[in-house]
């Protein structure tokens, strides 16, 4: 150890001990050195020097800023026709004085503004500029009277003088009351809602900006003058960016990021100061000398409810909370729309009318209109009050309807039950007993007028139970009749309006209606985020639900984060018992994860990890198990596990049967993805005779043009195509694209799958053109919905390689499909018969170009990859080897040809013919 | 996400943090320059403003060089620590000029009563002392005078230094409070 080292290691720990301590600790030191200067240090630390005490701002006016005759020196003089009297402030823009000017006798104040304009095209926009901001009048803006530039080229501008008060210190001075407040804050709306109709933004409103005079009006200071300052003096020949000097706590979050400035920047600014009116601080509660955070609270962060910030609190708080945070909103395309929108908000508050910063719900309007008709609906506000206060009282239970309360309760309680577990007691007693329960319960519900929350929450569990036996149409109407007697129970409703929401959701997302979905759990989500809080199971469990509508509208980024979200929330809020919930989350940031294409391996551990938990928790023959199973069947088949997948497979589908019978359209589905890992498998034959199957059923069940449909119809295309059978592959192919493009229309992931299918199927029969032009709107479609990295438009690329090999245009090909295969090799989770079948092309061309070393390369990666985890006989380790073999046949080296297939020992001799072309083909759809 | 947006100080930072250790270098004379050309835009200073202090100019710098949602909060430390160096160099060299200006044309040492709850007075030479000092300091005890540095330049939290230094918080207090003692006993010589 140094002695440097020992002096500081003795000053850490006797610093600030007491001083007997110190001086036996120092007796023991030998090195009297040390000993010296720890004592020395010690003494300092009692006794610091007052310098090392100043903040940095304190050192920065000392050292920077001095007092000097800088300010003073221009007293007295005179710039143009205004003579300077003294000085008003100094700020970011420059200084600004009190003039006078001299022919008028006219009190101005004069801003000398920072940089100096020397170039005089630079003047002449200046000036210019100045004209436009001259022509605002408006008695509540203070107006730009004038405008040039001093002989050392300091431009200056001549302003109205008010002599007023900040409008935030007005505020606090006078204790104005919050009706008081916004009238003020109206005004000031009305001002700037002036000057955005002449095309002028302020850019930097601010307390100082913004004077009360004497007489309590309103003026606004420096109206579009920030502009002026970035684009024609601080920054000339830059425009629209966000550049500007500005106050740090003040900015925006467009100024912090240097996005563009619009009127959206005024609102926010409008935002900031009618917060500040409100609370008497700034939004972020934030020590705002730490820039870092300051700017990250900008960014990315709420500001504190104003629920909190005020004492005490006004009259529905909430409503200005709202509005503050749509004026405060971080995106601009997430304010209010126009300074008139929030002005009308403002207003309505005032006038006791709902505001539309809060969402436009109709429960929200019921109990506003409560509030603000409240002499004349008061007889029946009390009715409605006793209800929801009889509705947990056992008094109320004496009323004739007890018997069908009691039914619809145990009912209530009874599908609870029945969908947590599998109990063949519970749903096997008749013939599709909860059908006959569901529809007695329909009967029950209408008895329950008189207690509408029990009725709501009832007619949201048959809902459920509607959707569980596959009768979406049904489900949603209850969903919505749920949804209406939730919402006229009024304010602090909105957990079960936000309930109601869900189910409606569910029931659309069922019935593949995924934009509606999408619209009422958005809703449900906000409503939820609002009252029950972020954290809260329901909230994270409508995320999901919302994110799947997002995911099967092809909006995978979107879909991710949110279930990301659910999924942190849940294993952050985990308590016991949770465990379900987790794994659901899970499961579906794997579907979507996978979807997404690029994380496989973490896909598969997530359902594997949730299919364990799950097992753990209920067993292995218990329904609740189910959606694990299925989900991990799903993903193994896409993912070329297809012997485990169908194991997996026929487990849900066992599962799914038991619990909804034969008919129930979730066991066909279940089916199709059976069928799907037995084409996986090669068994084509047994996949299109349980297609077939499916076909039938969807075609009973939907009577027409329908999503699931559509599915099972390609996946028929599939096994024939698998059976290089293509004229009939291409029947069914357009059969099921055609109700697609009915279905959807053209801009869809899965049309995009199927346009790729069609590529597949006309290049087999040798329609190179059609397959090219097929395969490039194939691949655009995909770039633009799943980029350039995802496997499917990869595997689309790869495909259209081969084709132009095929039309003999290798200069376009070679270049295309080695990128794929970069991609490819790099690309984490990429299914390994994409790379088999990339590199059987590569190498074909390779081979048609001569370069036989690369092209031997590429084959042999190929094989090597397709050995790998296949078994002998395995479709696509037979072709790979194929390929390898005819290409040793070619070049004279049939003794390594045999020895290939050696290797492949107890493929069929049949299979060993060379083929048309070495490209491995395995057809697999989506 | 939004790489091309991204501005040089940005992509030094980044490289920075992905251990380019001549990134800093590099970054530190557009900090310097912007800070420099910030100060000296208030041409006559007045009394402290509402808009005009070294906090305010490291935010202002912040603004103007990194202009990025896409930098991590480690980023944003290690920008406002590369900010703090920056900050005391251009200190310097106004102290310096002042002190100069002061020899030549009587310039009255600087009080720092406007500041509130102040009643500091620091002239210019005292400055260069303590600028002088803390180079010393650097010689021995290098992280201390990096800690001293960030907190009195760089308007840091002891938060943001912890996390631009890559120390504990602990660490931060005790480098604070021995190159406070340090410079004392320093500049009492």
């Amino acid at each position: 150890m140094t002695r440097g080292e020992r002096i500081r290691e003795l000053f850490d720990r006797l610093a600030g001990l007491p001083e007997h301590e110190v001086r036996a600790a120092l007796t023991e030191e030998s090195d009297p050195q040390v000993r010296e200067a720890v004592k020395a240090l010690l003494a300092a630390d009692e006794d610091p020097l007052p310098i090392l005490a100043a903040t940095p701002d304190e050192l920065a006016a000392a050292v920077g800023e001095p007092q000097g005759p800088g300010v003073e020196r221009l007293l007295g003089t005179t710039i143009g026709r205004y003579r300077i009297e003294s000085l008003i402030g100094v700020g970011g823009m420059g200084t600004v004085y009190l003039a006078v000017r001299e022919d008028l006798g006219m009190k101005v104040a004069l801003k000398l503004l920072r940089g100096a304009l020397g170039d005089p095209q630079r003047v002449a926009r200046f000036k210019q500029e100045e004209r436009v901001l001259a022509q605002l009048s408006h008695p509540l803006i203070a107006q730009i009277l004038d405008a040039g530039v001093a002989p050392d080229g300091t431009p200056f501008l001549a302003m109205a003088y008010v002599d007023g008060t900040p409008l935030t210190q007005w505020c606090l001075d006078r204790g104005l009351s919050v009706p008081r407040r916004l009238e003020l804050f109206d005004s000031l709306c009305e001002a700037v809602a002036f000057a955005h109709k002449n095309l002028v933004v302020h850019r930097d409103l601010k307390p100082s900006n913004v004077m009360v005079t004497r007489e309590g009006v309103v003026s606004l200071l420096d109206f579009g003058v920030a502009k002026l300052i970035d684009e024609e003096i601080d920054h000339p020949g830059l425009t629209h960016t966000g550049m500007r000097v500005v106050s740090p706590a003040y900015a925006t979050p467009e100024q912090v990021t240097g996005g563009p400035i619009s009127t959206a920047t005024d609102i926010y600014g409008l935002g900031l100061l009618l917060y500040e009116m409100l609370a008497g601080r700034r939004p972020y509660a934030r020590d705002e000398r730490q820039a870092a955070r300051l700017f990250r609270a900008v960014l990315n962060e709420e500001p504190e409810p104003l629920s909190e910030a005020m004492e005490p609190r006004p009259h529905a708080v909430r409503d200005l909370d709202a509005i503050c945070l749509k004026a405060l909103a971080k995106s601009p395309s997430d304010r209010y729309r126009s300074v008139d929108a929030l002005r009308d908000d403002v207003r309505r508050y005032l006038e006791g009318r709902p505001v539309a910063a809060r969402l436009p719900t109709r429960l929200y309007r019921t109990g506003k209109f409560l509030r603000r008709n409240q002499a004349r609906v008061a007889v029946g506000a009390l009715v409605a009050a006793l209800a929801l206060v009889a509705g947990g009282s056992a008094a109320w239970q004496g009323y004739q309807t007890r018997a069908a309360l009691a039914e619809a309760q145990d009912l209530t309680a009874f599908l609870v039950r029945v969908f947590q577990s599998n109990d063949p007691r519970e749903t096997r007693g008749t013939d599709m007993p909860l059908k006959s329960f569901l529809d007695l319960g329909r009967v029950y519900v209408e008895d329950l007028e008189a207690r509408p929350e029990l009725q709501g929450r009832t007619l949201e569990v048959l809902s459920l139970g509607y959707l569980e036996i596959g009768e979406y149409e049904r489900a949603e109407e209850l969903a919505t009749l749920s949804l209406e007697k939730r919402l006229a129970l009024g304010v602090g409703h909105e957990a079960e309006v936000a309930s109601s929401l869900r189910a409606q959701g569910r029931a659309r997302l069922e019935a593949q209606e995924l934009a509606g979905a999408e619209t009422v759990l958005r809703t449900a989500l906000a409503l939820q985020r609002q009252a029950l809080g972020d954290d809260d199971p329901e909230t994270t469990e409508t995320m999901l639900v919302l994110a799947q509508a997002i995911r099967d509208q092809g909006a995978l980024d979107e879909a991710e984060s949110l279930t990301r979200e659910s999924l942190s929330r849940r294993l952050r809020v985990r308590r016991s018992g949770d465990e379900d919930g987790i794994v659901s989350a899970m499961t579906a940031l794997a579907r979507v994860l996978a979807l997404n294409g690029r994380t496989a391996i973490v896909a598969e551990d997530l359902l594997r990890k949730g299919l364990e938990i799950r097992e753990r928790l209920y067993g292995l023959d218990d329904f609740r198990v189910e959606p694990s199973v299925s989900a991990l069947a799903d993903f193994l088949d896409a993912s070329d596990q297809g012997e485990e997948a169908e194991a997996l497979a026929r487990r849900s589908l066992a599962l799914r049967r038991r619990v909804y019978g034969e008919e129930h359209p979730r066991v066909t589905a279940e089916q199709t993805v059976l069928a799907s890992t037995l084409l996986t498998q090669g068994r084509a034959e047994e996949a299109r005779d349980l297609l077939r199957q499916v076909v039938r059923r969807y075609e009973d069940t939907y009577g027409g043009d329908h999503l699931m449909l559509a599915l099972a119809i390609e996946e028929v295309s599939g096994t024939f195509l698998a059976q290089e059978r293509y004229d009939s592959a291409e029947v069914y192919l357009r059969k099921a694209h055609s109700m697609r493009l009915r279905l959807e229309g053209e801009e869809d992931p899965d049309v995009a799958a199927l346009h790729h299918l069609l590529g597949e199927v006309e290049e087999r029969s040798g329609r190179l053109e059609d397959a090219e032009a097929s395969l490039r709107l194939a691949i655009g479609q995909r770039l633009r919905f799943l980029g350039p990295e995802s496997p499917l438009t990869l595997r689309s690329q790869a495909l259209l390689g081969s084709v132009l090999t095929d039309l003999g245009r290798l200069d376009e090909a070679e270049p295309l499909l080695r990128e794929t295969v970069r991609v490819q090799r790099q690309v984490l989770g990429e299914p390994p018969t994409d790379l088999v079948r990339s590199l059987g092309s590569l190498g074909r061309i390779l081979r048609l170009r001569g370069s036989w070393e690369e092209a031997e390369d590429a084959y042999a990666e190929a094989l090597l990859i397709a050995r790998t985890g296949r078994s002998v006989g395995d479709p696509v380790r037979v072709a790979a080897a194929r390929s390898m073999a005819d290409f040793y046949v070619d070049r004279g080296r049939p003794d390594e040809a045999e020895r290939i297939w050696r290797e492949e020992e107890g493929t069929a001799t049949a299979a060993r013919e060379p083929q048309r072309r070495e490209a491995v083909e395995i057809p697999k759809p989506r | 996400m939004m790489e091309g947006d991204d501005s040089p100080v940005t992509l030094l930072l980044r490289a920075a943090s992905d251990g380019d250790e001549g990134a800093v270098g590099r970054a530190f004379p557009l900090v310097y320059d912007e800070l420099r050309r910030l100060a000296s835009l208030v041409r006559s200073g007045g009394r402290a403003s509402d808009t005009y202090n070294a906090t305010a100019l490291v935010h202002e710098a912040y603004i103007k060089l990194v202009r990025s949602r896409s930098l991590t909060w480690n980023d944003r430390a290690h920008f406002l620590s590369l900010a703090g160096r920056a900050m005391r160099q251009v200190l310097v060299d106004k102290a310096a000029e002042r002190a100069t200006e002061k020899r030549g044309g009587g310039w009255e040492s600087v009080t720092l009563a406007d500041a509130p709850g102040s009643e500091l007075t620091v002239s210019h030479e005292e400055f260069l002392d303590l600028d002088r000092a803390l180079t010393a300091l650097a010689e021995e005890h290098p992280r201390a005078a990096r800690v001293v540095e960030c907190r009195y330049f760089g308007a840091m939290s002891s938060e943001e230094i912890a996390e631009a230094l890559a120390i504990s918080l602990p660490t931060v207090t005790r480098d604070w409070r021995f190159a406070r003692a340090w410079l004392t006993q320093r500049l009492a010589r």
